[in-house]
């Protein structure tokens, strides 16, 4: 293997202990026997690599981790303080539905309740009204029309208050 | 960074805090490490952190183990770091060096029992590494100081494994000749 790519390989995976075991062998035989490649790989382990991975891992002063801590803290903190408002307004909520506090309440709900049924019993009323209104209207053009034709007025009454009893049912 | 249990990220996930804290401490020198290196800037290395970990813990619920838990977290921490990074240098409006660091460097913080030889490399090494455009030296990070491997610096940064390997070529030929130019 030429020099250049010897050298490529120093630069690289020789150095990083990324080639196979036939590759590695190669360099090896290659450096036993080539001054300039040898020199070239001795100036690079010593002034380059050896300084580099014999730096130091350094450590953080403990403030950090006391601010990291806080912050999570503080985090979940707010997290938790809008949901616990909103249960809090959900119970009280409920509260004032399911638990009648004050007679005032009680007497609005029956007030509600008596204006309810009252409305709908004027609807009914209002019905029958028309209705009446309609029927009367009728007898009397009947009574009309019996009173030129002799026929018994009773008995056309008496359908028309058949019907209306069947209306009513 | 060793890989924390199964159990301790379903626990986390539901809302365990003492779980959360286990990964923090597996995985916030890693963390820091690599957001210190990328920056080059203690305290933007300490807000990628607390926003990495906040991220983490905000989506642990929608982690599914499809990935690597590890490699989820280094995900998270480059794309955070490399985003202060930018942001910090369009602030400034030029790129950030080494020698910005020095105003931000606290004194404090220097351990007393660090000898010549780690303080001659930590220099060398914050040098060569502001040398380096940002995707060069994120791969450099991931591969020689936090020690992954190519698939997993290529996961990490959702890149193809060629791509790991040209950008390492890379910053290694350029760091190799500003070596040699300053000799």
């Amino acid at each position: 293997m030429e020099c250049r790519k010897i050298q490529k390989l120093i630069l690289s995976d020789y150095t990083d202990g990324e080639l196979n075991s036939d590759s590695q062998k190669q360099v090896q035989d290659h450096l036993s026997g080539c001054a300039k490649c040898g020199q070239f790989q001795q100036d690079l382990q010593s002034t380059i690599i050896d300084p580099l991975r014999k730096a130091e891992l350094l450590q953080p002063p403990e403030s950090v981790w006391q601010t990291i801590k806080s912050t999570i803290e503080d985090r979940e903190t707010q997290t938790a303080k809008p949901l616990a408002e909103s249960i809090d307004r959900f119970r009280e909520r409920l509260r004032v539905l399911l638990i009648p506090r004050k007679p005032a309440f009680a007497v609005a709900v029956v007030t509600i309740l008596i204006l309810v049924v009252g409305i709908f019993s004027k609807v009914s009323i209002n019905k029958r009204n028309v209705l009446n209104i309609y029927l009367e209207e009728q007898i009397t053009f009947l009574d009309c029309l019996d009173a030129k034709g002799g026929h018994d007025s009773s008995y056309a009454g008496s359908d028309i208050e058949v019907s209306l009893e069947e209306l009513f049912l | 960074m060793k890989d924390v249990p199964k159990d301790t990220i379903i626990r986390a996930a539901e809302g365990d805090m003492n779980a959360f804290e286990e990964i923090y401490r597996i995985a916030s020198s890693y963390v820091y490490t690599i957001a210190f290196r990328v920056t080059s800037s203690r305290e933007d290395a300490q807000e990628v952190t607390q926003d990495v970990f906040l991220s983490v813990h905000k989506n642990l619920k929608k982690f599914q183990f499809k990935s690597s838990f590890k490699t989820w977290i280094y995900r998270i921490t480059t794309n955070t770091a490399i985003n202060a990074y930018r942001k910090r240098s369009k602030e400034r409006g030029r790129k950030v060096s080494f020698d910005d660091d020095i105003s931000t460097h606290d004194p404090a913080e220097t351990k007393m029992e660090q000898t010549f030889d780690m303080q001659h490399n930590e220099a060398l090494v914050r040098a060569m590494l502001a040398g380096l455009p940002s995707d060069q030296r994120v791969c450099v990070i991931l591969k020689d100081i936090e020690g992954l491997k190519y698939k997993e610096v290529a996961v990490a940064l959702k890149i193809k494994i060629n791509t790991v390997r040209s950008r390492l070529k890379r910053a290694r030929e350029k760091l190799m000749f500003q070596r040699k130019k300053k000799r």
